[in-house]
């Protein structure tokens, strides 16, 4: 296993022309590598790009490094935040004390469980054996329950290798997101990077919310769609645990609402796992982004502030470089639903967690949901903010 | 307006309802799973991912005791598909056994100088595990011994209210792969009587036919012995009549005789299947004297002819208990076996040794022992000596009532085995059930 210093660099771009931009942005992380060739490539980009010509210009730049990526909902880079629009960032790194192995899939819809389990096996396959590893993981959002792309990664992983990632996104439209391998642009997709390590690494993970109401039983869902609430239409339960008549939320202002006061799934240690419902529809049923409350379970209504999701932003940076003191990098998911909440302070973000985070650079993407096992094998999370240092 | 989080005197009874709630809805989770109607892997893969999230568990095992006090799992959830695979350690002074012989959940911190830890959980990297041993000490009602075992890479001990809710919800996974179970042998069951049901609706097809047949059958036969008689007188006019007749008479004899063989062997075969389906074949099971119905098939056989070995009946003490089978058909099988082996392999050692036939007990099971030390059967042989099939070429083949006996009873739980003697020739081994229950179908 390699034992130099993990050397990275980060860059952003604003311009409209896809090619230029990747070339831009690639160009400014080549920077800090100096003459070293880089082993990794990470690209985020808002989906309004043309997304061929972007890889290329960035490409053209990293040469046939290794590099995945996805569409997004914004983009996280030293600090800065990258709204909707033209953004794009990249990231690029030397291989340091890691070896990095890639894989991916498109079309995985009807089998995710298969799915998860091929990456897995194959990206670890590619980077070799390690005493320790992580797997980032990016998935097309749209997909479904991403649980069950995490379970099948799980079943190949077990519970030595930290999981962290993203859902991809576009801009919270939801209708199409895509991730990147090479010079491949997946449809219905995920990619999964291994990184394999003679050091432990640990995923973190803090959302910000508190529970408020009386728990509810979930007693019909199908696929990422809660119908029923206590034996009542979720859209009805839901209401009245905030206070309002049966149908003041309709469908088109329901997730201005919601986003504010998602669910909470009860942990066994008294913690909550996050789960934003998106919409709900005239028959009054929720649909939930990327992963679903199993039925049988209670779900609570959550409340959050701006001061009190920003709050936890620099307890991930600190929890996550507890675990790699001498880290080069700080990878962060965060989720759309967090910048909407946080409106015009959205930027504070990323700057509090560069803040936190000192001199080690950080990095990541604003996805539509987050991918961070921490205990047990439910690693599907909205809202969240999840970090691993490098 | 959003209710405001409880605080004071009131939060602890919130506390509470919490924990409550933590556990009904616990089990509802759980419940809701196993209620789904989905292949059992599917269903223990859920009911386990379920229990891992309940209990913040990073690996969560389900295991079923086996021979020799050995554990292996019947589903497990955390395990890396590289680990070579794992046998849970159930020695003495293990943690397992522990919990086993307590009948109480073990929750130990998984430390390197345990020497009751289990050395696969030290290389997943868990800080704290746990041994729940499921109700009355097995899956279910059954008898085998089963634990759940939980398992945290966090530091976090489990608490014993934790415990003692997974050992309930663990006890519902057992409950459930028992249903499984017993729901999959009633399918099996199902299918045999089914089965049963299309071969008994055969046999009455078959025994229609074969009394439909059996008349004409008898008028053909008469008439080509009859025609054979006079075959003579007719060549002899025939010849007579010329070099053509003379060349038609040639043949006629060796068409005649082709055709009598022909309406014998058909003859046989409607005989047999009259055996087997015809009227005064009693399907039903009871139990069986071995010794008598050995007996009464020596009776039955046909005086041999000359040469032919002499079959002895040997009686061992003490007698085979009563096996459970249908009788007619047990001596069915048994007559036309002991037929078949004085007619075939002739001629044989001279003089010929006795076939011996005798009640035995093998694996605590009544048996029939059949001993031909004269008789050669190469493997080939011992394959189609069962076979149903009508034979092709040259084959050591038992007559179609006994190889059909001989399927029922096996489909009925009985073993057959023939196989070669070490003093030479060969045996036949069938052992039969003692009950209903004693049936090894996979034979």
């Amino acid at each position: 296993m390699p034992t130099a210093r993990l050397r990275v660099g980060a860059g952003v771009s604003r311009l409209q022309g896809s090619s230029q931009a990747g070339r831009q942005a690639a160009t400014s992380a080549m920077g800090p590598l100096g003459d070293e060739p880089p082993a990794l490539v990470l690209v985020f980009t808002t989906p309004r790009h043309d997304l061929a010509a972007l890889l290329a210009g960035v490409r053209a730049v990293t040469g046939p490094a290794l590099l995945v990526g996805a569409t997004t909902s914004g983009e996280l880079a030293l600090g800065e935040y990258l709204g909707f629009g033209a953004g794009v960032a990249v990231l690029a790194a030397t291989a340091g004390p890691y070896r990095f192995g890639a894989a991916s899939a498109s079309f995985v819809r009807d089998d995710m469980d298969r799915a998860g389990q091929q990456l897995a096996r194959t990206s670890r396959d590619r980077a070799g054996p390690s005493a320790h590893a992580a797997l980032v993981l990016l998935a097309d959002s749209l997909l479904g329950d991403l649980q069950e792309l995490v379970h099948g990664t799980y079943r190949v992983t077990g519970p030595r290798v930290a999981l962290v990632g993203g859902a991809a996104g576009d801009e919270q439209r939801f209708l199409r997101t895509l991730v990147f391998h090479g010079d491949q642009i997946l449809e219905q997709g995920a990619v999964a990077l291994w990184i394999a390590s003679d050091l432990p690494l640990g995923t973190v993970t803090r959302h910000g919310f508190r529970p408020v109401g009386n728990p509810m039983l979930v007693t019909r869902a199908q696929g990422t769609t809660i119908m029923e609430l206590g034996g009542r239409s979720a859209a009805a339960a839901y209401e009245e645990q905030l206070g309002l008549a049966p149908g003041a939320l309709p469908p088109e202002r329901f997730w201005d609402t919601s986003v504010l006061h998602p669910f909470g799934l009860r942990q066994a240690d008294g913690t909550a796992v996050i789960r934003v419902a998106r919409a709900r529809s005239a028959e009054g049923h929720l649909t939930i982004q990327g992963c679903l409350p199993p039925p049988g379970c209670a779900v609570q209504v959550m409340t959050g502030t701006p001061d009190s999701l920003l709050a936890v932003v620099p307890e991930v940076a600190a929890e996550a470089l507890a675990v790699r003191p001498d880290a080069a990098l700080l990878l962060a998911f965060s989720c759309a639903a967090r910048s909407r909440i946080l409106g015009e302070r959205a930027g504070e973000e990323p700057r509090r967690l560069q803040d936190a985070a000192g001199a080690v650079p950080t990095f990541g993407f604003y996805c539509c949901a987050e991918f961070a096992r921490t205990a047990g094998v439910l690693g599907t999370h909205n809202a969240t903010l999840t970090a691993l240092a490098l | 307006m959003l209710p405001q989080e409880r605080t004071g005197p009131a939060a602890e009874s919130l506390g509470a309802l919490r924990a409550a709630l933590r556990d009904t809805t616990g089990f509802s989770r759980l419940l809701t799973v196993l209620s789904e109607d989905i292949p059992l892997h599917a269903l223990l893969d859920r009911a386990l991912a379920t229990l891992s999230e309940l209990f913040a568990s990073d690996v969560v095992a389900l295991l079923e005791g086996g021979a020799g006090g050995a554990f292996s799992p019947v589903a497990t959830l955390g395990l890396p598909e590289d680990l070579p695979t794992w046998t849970p350690s159930a020695g003495e002074g293990s943690h397992l056994r522990e919990a086993l012989r307590t009948r109480a959940p073990v929750s130990r911190v998984v430390a390197a100088d345990d020497p009751g830890m289990d050395p696969a959980l030290r290389e997943l990297g868990l800080q704290v595990a746990a041994w729940l041993p499921l109700a009355n000490g097995g899956i279910g009602d059954h008898e085998t011994p089963a634990v759940l075992m939980l398992g945290r890479c966090r530091p976090v001990a489990y608490s014993a209210g934790d415990l003692d809710l997974a050992t309930a919800l663990g006890r519902q996974v057992g409950l459930a792969l028992e249903r499984y179970r017993v729901k999959a042998q009633l399918r099996r069951t199902e299918a045999r009587l089914l089965e049963a049901e299309k071969l008994a609706l055969a046999g009455r097809l078959a025994l229609s036919i074969a009394e439909d047949a059996s008349n004409p059958l008898a008028y053909l036969r008469s008439n080509l012995a009859s025609l054979r008689e006079r075959l003579p007188a007719i060549a002899a006019a025939l010849r007579a009549a010329g070099a053509a007749g003379a060349s038609a008479a040639g043949d006629l004899a060796e068409l005649v005789d082709d055709s009598l063989e022909g309406t014998r062997r058909i003859g046989r075969l409607v005989d047999d299947l009259r055996k087997v389906v015809g009227p005064g074949t009693p399907g039903e099971f009871g139990p069986v004297d071995l010794r008598g119905a050995i007996a009464a098939s020596l009776a039955e056989l046909s005086p041999a002819g000359a040469g032919a070995p002499e079959v002895r009946q040997e009686r061992d003490d003490p007698p085979a208990p009563p096996a459970w089978a249908p009788y007619a058909l047990l001596r069915t099988a048994l007559t036309e076996l002991l037929r078949f082996l004085v007619a075939a392999g002739l001629p044989r050692t001279c003089p010929p040794s006795p076939i011996t036939v005798r009640d035995a007990v093998i694996e605590g099971r009544p048996a029939v022992i059949v001993e031909d030390p004269a008789l050669v059967v190469s493997p080939e042989e011992q394959r189609r000596l069962l076979d149903l099939r009508l034979p092709e070429g040259p084959a050591l083949r038992l007559g179609l009532a006994a190889a059909q006996a001989f399927q029922l009873l096996r489909r009925h739980g009985a073993r057959v085995s023939i196989s070669p003697r070490g003093a030479g020739g060969w045996m036949l081994c069938l052992v039969l059930p003692v009950d209903r229950g004693a049936g090894d179908e996979t034979v």
